[in-house]
């Protein structure tokens, strides 16, 4: 009895506190967009951009929104309305800062959707309302007709452009071995898909394996220093889907007594600072960058919306790829890193 | 043959024995699989066995305070996000201090990282001693909270450091074995020290087995529970801390994510029962020694990575089944059948063996 | 007493008819072919020890346990119940000691729960709640408001609505299972009101109570079960006070009287400083404030039924619960006992009545079983060194006699009476100047129980003080120098032991109607030398466990 008392007090505890949360969050929506509701309705010149963003995830997430903020806050016609989710999870607060926006009228929205799907309603309102939305890296599941367009990286070209990289480095082929993410995800199967499309074709490629090292450098590099004893070090190059993996992956390679870029060739895709340290170091020979500054372009495309010209219904972020010390040092002096 | 017997029945026999079976497999792939040779260009000493040694030593250190804390008919589902508050403490401290070889940022750091740990473990103990919640609810608080406070410690960024003292301890060697299986086995011991020397562990079993008996009996159960919590959260900070030595980097989202698992089994497989009581830390760092072999064995025998969680699972349902004693009673009636169909004797020796 | 007459017509048709029924559960057999009928107009009391079968069959009747034998006839139809929605189809309705409503609900909500009233849009709250209006005025409770919330009612009140709730299908078996035992004595009066104007509507009641008095009050009929069977069915006024005793403890009134004391008068000087005095002890639902004393060298027992508070008055005396009156001196110094810890460093051991779920730690050896209460006094830095505990552990094993004589096997594995005899080194072991025994003869064969009363005699005679428990009446009587007596958790008397003191004589205390009469059944048998406490107040009922918690 007294358990379930326990049990049945600790459950409303954890339900008040649910509630609390959520109506911060709601209290957080409601402040961050009620101010530009007059700006909005007065803005003859400027322009008025809401953005339901995901907020502080982590390095690649944080870089890309405030390179989208830096840019928009650069011109002066614009003004960015800017409302992180309460949690990178939390898709109901996005929903209700979107409602908000849309209220208000602003003129264009920008979304970085938490989950794909539920959106149709908000995206229809915005819609009757002439908002035109535009969404920026993740996708949503509902139909093209609902959003302008979507900009974003694609994980495919990116892992494509490490498999042009390999083509010409190693003109003979090589026995490679590929370092994987968490399994199951998308973004797994796309760059393996990008990798092996482009080196298709190509004689003399060997995969000697491939397992996951869930995107952990500890586990990239227990996994190839194994790889490395089985295999007696007879591996050329490795295609490591993170930078972290490829970073664990590289300490394996010099532990076993080689030498990273030269025995063994390091691929990573990413392009984190730490990525870019290690490649001007040497550890690493290749970085594609899944490119988080795109603020040129979601500007672009707004002012295009704005002025009824057609957009592309998907727009692909080109991304840099980095593949000597020097490149490294450069992207790095050039505060490419996040 | 009576002491065979014996050793047959205890806990880590299994556990062992798998060991060798995958180690066997392994020399089947690799004749040279076992050898031990000396690194031409590192001078180190190297091979597969030494591997198993190194990554092994996280994993013992995290089974040995589950051991503990699942003795008293609990759960530390925390250890895996303390293992990312030692390495994120350490990382961030070190390379603050950014004094690439000196031995007092290194100690520092451990200093630090395992005082945090100490806290939130016994924040965690105090939860479910004190303020009486299911230690199920409170280590799962904790294992959301304490990623947190890692994430705030490093900013949410991956952190890394320089410090040679420190990235020894994962990749130093001494006479050759890896120091951080070194120290880990050193940790063991002492721990058992502390557990058998001391009457803690008798009372640890003891509030494991009856907790009203053993209230009734005089021993106090809160502090001893607080102190085993305390304990679980300072080894698994330990662990993170040969995790980050290793690679010189913490990812607080990655490191020691679901490695809780991983601890639960490993003091399962080593014979201890999640219904408390009894506890084996013999068993429990061979099970940790287990599940380091396997997780290198997927990588050696090339097992495609879709596959390996089922690889995983396989062999150890097969080592758990092995271990019951109603699989055990049913194979030996099975061996016996032959000749014997199952007479009353057969039946009577099955019974002897589960007593 | 305030009786009405038994409307019980002579021949009248049972509604409820118990045949030969069985129901056994691994190990035990809860009932074993008994045979029970329920008249329309009647309340019929229940009676029997915790572990007689009361639950059971209560749980029989309701549909929570399957029968495996026997048959339920029901309104002269056999049915087969599958579980309390079934059972209260066939019109049987139960309330049970702990209230289960929802406190959080209106009293109306709660009284039609699962009977809503629906309009064309759902529940028509308006009309549910009229008619819970006119359920509560048919038990005279129409000035309770159907839309305060429960929780604003006191317990009593909430109990009546949990009747009425049972009555709102037009039950026509309702089981009361302890009712009174969070009432104070006008709330039960309240609730006898309730109960017997259901009665004389034709309601068949089944009344299942721990106090004697109240049985007497209420029921026409009494059931007496024991160890799982059926003892007889009586009318209560064929039935005094000391025969219903005798029937549900199991000693037949004539070989109670027999068994007289052959312990010769006591004479112990009892000015002196006692070892443990308690004065005004009491924990709320569980005992009443009680004043007691035990000396050194001196074999105190506590008699009473089970449920009577003897259990709950050793668990405050050794710190096992906490006491929330009342205070303790040991050796003439107050003393905080509020945990068993507390109890251990004043020297007073206390051996649980429960020794599988309270005494024996199973998995863990015979030799730590011993060791374990010194080890907690030592605390866990200072193990007890191997050779002591060698020597503890040869001590007790040899004194009592052990078997199997092998310190190293799990206590889980021994014998009852082997158990009981390691938990007693146990205490022992801790060098005690109290020991407070619980039933340590329970369920353990006759030598074993030999050994240990012999053991407690010399313990006694060593100087130590013992308070011994047991619901062997005799058992006590021949140990005890003085006789505490308790009865529904407050302490009605206490007899010095004498030539004339026999466990029918405490039977009768016992027995006796009312305090009064205990009082002087009390006197009557100690005459001049003996004395006689009371406890202080007079109000009779105040508690609310004595549950038949162990009574599966």
């Amino acid at each position: 009895m007294s358990h379930l008392k326990r049990a049945r007090s600790l459950v409303g505890g954890i339900a008040a506190g649910v509630l609390a949360l959520g109506l911060a969050a709601c209290g957080g929506g409601d402040s961050d967009t009620a101010d530009n509701g007059t700006d909005g309705a007065t803005g003859g010149e400027t322009i008025t951009v809401g953005y339901v963003a995901v907020g502080p995830e982590g390095g690649w997430r944080d870089a890309h929104e405030k390179a989208i903020r830096d840019a928009f806050g650069a011109e002066s016609d614009l003004e960015l309305k800017y409302a992180p989710a309460s949690s990178p999870t939390d898709q109901r607060s996005q929903l209700d800062a979107f409602a908000q926006f849309v209220n208000d009228e602003v003129d264009v929205i920008l979304l970085t959707a938490t989950e794909a799907s539920g959106w149709d309603a908000s995206l229809e309102l915005a819609k009757e309302a002439e908002i035109p939305v535009i969404l920026l890296d993740r996708g949503v599941d509902s139909s093209p007709d609902l959003y302008v367009t979507r900009i974003a990286p694609d994980n495919v070209n990116v892992a494509a452009q490490v498999g042009e990289w390999a083509l010409s480095v190693f003109p003979d082929g090589a026995d490679y071995y590929v370092l994987e993410g968490v399994p199951g995800l998308s973004v797994v199967n796309e760059r393996n898909e990008g990798f092996e499309e482009a080196i298709s074709g190509a004689s003399g490629w060997n995969k000697v394996g491939a397992q996951t090292a869930n995107w952990s450098a500890e586990e990239g590099k227990s996994v190839t220093e194994t790889v490395l004893r089985a295999n007696n070090n007879a591996i050329d190059f490795i295609f490591a889907q993170n930078d972290e993996m490829g970073i664990g992956a590289a300490l394996a390679v010099r532990e076993a007594g080689l030498t990273p870029g030269e025995d063994v060739k390091i691929a990573t895709i990413d392009g984190t600072t730490g990525a870019l340290e290690a490649l001007a170091a040497g550890d690493l020979s290749f970085v594609a960058q899944y490119n988080p500054f795109f603020g040129d372009l979601a500007i672009d495309a707004v002012r295009k919306a704005l002025a009824g010209e057609s957009v592309d219904p998907v727009i692909i972020v080109p991304g840099d790829a980095f593949d000597s010390p020097e490149a490294g040092q450069a992207a790095l002096d050039n505060g490419l890193g996040f | 043959m009576n002491r065979f017997k014996a050793a047959l029945r205890t806990p880590w026999f299994g556990a062992l024995l798998a060991i060798v079976v995958l180690l066997a497999v392994n020399t089947i792939k690799d004749p040279g699989y076992l050898a031990i040779g000396t690194n031409q260009t590192t001078g180190m000493m190297s091979g597969n066995l030494l591997d198993i040694l190194r990554i092994s030593a996280p994993i013992i250190m995290i089974s040995l305070g589950m051991t503990f804390v699942i003795a008293t008919e609990g759960i530390d589902l925390s250890v895996g996000s303390m293992m990312a508050i030692g390495g994120a403490v350490a990382m961030q401290t070190l390379s603050s201090i950014n004094q690439p070889s000196s031995v007092t940022a290194m100690l520092t750091a451990i200093g630090l990282a395992l005082l945090l740990a100490f806290v939130l473990g016994t924040v965690n103990g105090i939860l479910v001693a004190v303020v009486g919640l299911q230690p199920f609810i409170t280590t799962l608080v904790m294992m959301m909270a304490a990623r947190g406070i890692a994430r705030v410690i490093t900013g949410g960024q991956n952190t890394n450091a320089r410090n040679g003292p420190f990235n020894q301890l994962a990749t130093g060697q001494i006479l050759g074995i890896p120091t951080g299986f070194v120290l880990a086995i050193g940790i063991v011991v002492l721990v058992a020290l502390l557990m058998r020397r001391t009457a803690l562990g008798l009372m640890i079993e003891s509030i494991g087995i009856n907790p009203h008996a053993s209230r009734l009996a005089g021993i106090r159960p809160r502090p001893i529970l607080i102190a085993v919590y305390a304990l679980a959260a300072v080894l698994a900070a330990i662990g993170g801390l040969f995790t980050v030595a290793e690679v010189m980097t913490v990812n607080p989202s990655s490191t020691g994510n679901l490695m809780e698992l991983d601890a639960i089994l490993a003091v399962v497989i080593g014979g201890t029962s999640l219904a408390g009581g009894k506890f084996s830390i013999l068993g429990s760092t061979a099970g940790a020694l287990l599940i380091a072999t396997l997780n290198k064995t997927v990588v050696f025998l090339g097992v495609p990575s879709a596959a390996t969680p089922a690889f995983k699972g396989v062999v150890i349902i097969i080592l758990v089944l092995l271990q019951s004693d109603r699989v055990r009673s049913l194979l030996k009636r099975r061996t016996k059948s032959p000749t014997t169909p199952s007479t009353p004797t057969a039946e009577l020796e099955s019974q002897e063996a589960l007593a | 007493m305030t009786k009405s007459s038994p409307s019980v017509a002579a021949g009248s048709h049972p509604i409820v008819e118990v045949k030969d029924v069985s129901i056994t559960f691994p190990g035990v057999k809860a009932l074993d072919r008994v045979s029970f009928r329920l008249l329309p107009g009647e309340v019929h009391a229940l009676m029997g020890e915790n572990g007689a079968g009361k639950s059971t069959l209560i749980k029989a009747l309701t549909g929570v346990y399957e029968i495996d034998s026997g048959s339920i006839l029901i309104d002269g139809r056999e049915r087969h119940l599958t579980g309390t929605a079934s059972a209260q189809e066939a019109g049987i309705s139960t309330v049970y000691q702990e209230i289960n409503l929802c406190p959080n609900l209106s009293v109306g909500e709660n009284v039609m729960l699962g009977h809503e009233v629906r309009g064309w849009a759902g529940i028509d709250w308006r009309r549910t709640h009229a008619e819970a209006r006119t359920v509560l005025a048919r038990m005279e409770l129409g000035h309770l408001d159907p839309r305060a919330p429960l929780s604003s009612l006191s317990i009593a009140m909430q109990q009546l609505v949990a009747i009425s709730r049972a009555m709102v299908t037009d039950s026509k078996v309702l089981i009361l299972d302890e009712p009174t035992s969070s009432l104070d004595a006008n709330e039960v009066e309240v609730l006898f009101g309730v109960v017997r104007r259901l009665r004389d509507q034709g309601v068949a009641i089944l009344f299942i109570s721990h106090f004697l008095d109240q049985v007497y009050a209420i029921a026409d009929r009494i059931t007496v079960l024991r160890n799982g069977q059926l003892v007889g069915e009586f009318l209560v006024q064929d039935l005094d006070r000391t025969q219903l005793i005798s029937k549900m403890i199991g000693k037949d009134f004539e070989s109670l009287k027999a068994l007289g004391s052959t312990r010769q008068k006591d004479m112990r000087d009892r000015s002196t400083t006692p070892l443990l005095a308690a004065a005004g002890l009491g924990r709320k639902g569980a005992i009443d404030p009680t004043d007691v004393e035990v000396h050194a060298g001196e074999v105190v027992g506590f008699a009473g039924l089970l449920g009577s508070g003897r259990t709950e008055l050793a668990r405050l005396l050794a710190g096992a619960d906490k006491a929330d009156s009342g205070a303790i001196t040991v050796k003439g110094e107050k003393a905080g006992i509020g945990s068993p810890v507390a109890g251990l460093a004043h020297g007073i051991a206390y051996s649980t009545e429960n020794r599988r779920d309270d005494g024996i730690v199973a998995d863990l050896s015979v030799r730590e079983n011993i060791m374990l209460a010194l080890q907690a006094r030592r605390g866990w830095m200072r193990r007890v060194p191997a050779k002591e505990v060698d020597k503890l552990v040869q001590t007790y094993m040899q004194r009592f006699g052990v078997r199997p004589n092998d310190p190293d096997r799990p206590i889980g594995l021994l014998s009852g009476g082997n158990q009981q005899k390691v938990l007693l080194g146990r205490w022992l072991a801790t060098g005690p100047d109290l020991l407070l025994l619980d039933e340590p003869t329970r369920g353990i064969d006759v030598g074993a129980k030999a050994d240990i009363q012999e053991t407690v005699a010399e313990l006694a005679e060593g100087g130590m003080g013992v308070v011994f428990i047991s619901s062997e009446l005799e058992e006590v009587v021949r140990l005890s120098e003085r006789i505490v007596i308790l009865k529904d958790h407050r302490k009605i008397g206490e007899v010095v032991n004498g030539p004339e003191v026999s466990a029918q004589s405490v039977v009768s205390i016992i027995a006796a109607e009312s305090e009064e009469l205990a009082e002087q059944a009390a006197q009557e048998l100690a005459s001049s030398d003996s004395t006689t406490t009371d406890t202080t107040t007079t109000d009779t009922t105040n508690a609310d466990s004595a549950s038949d918690g162990r009574d599966s």
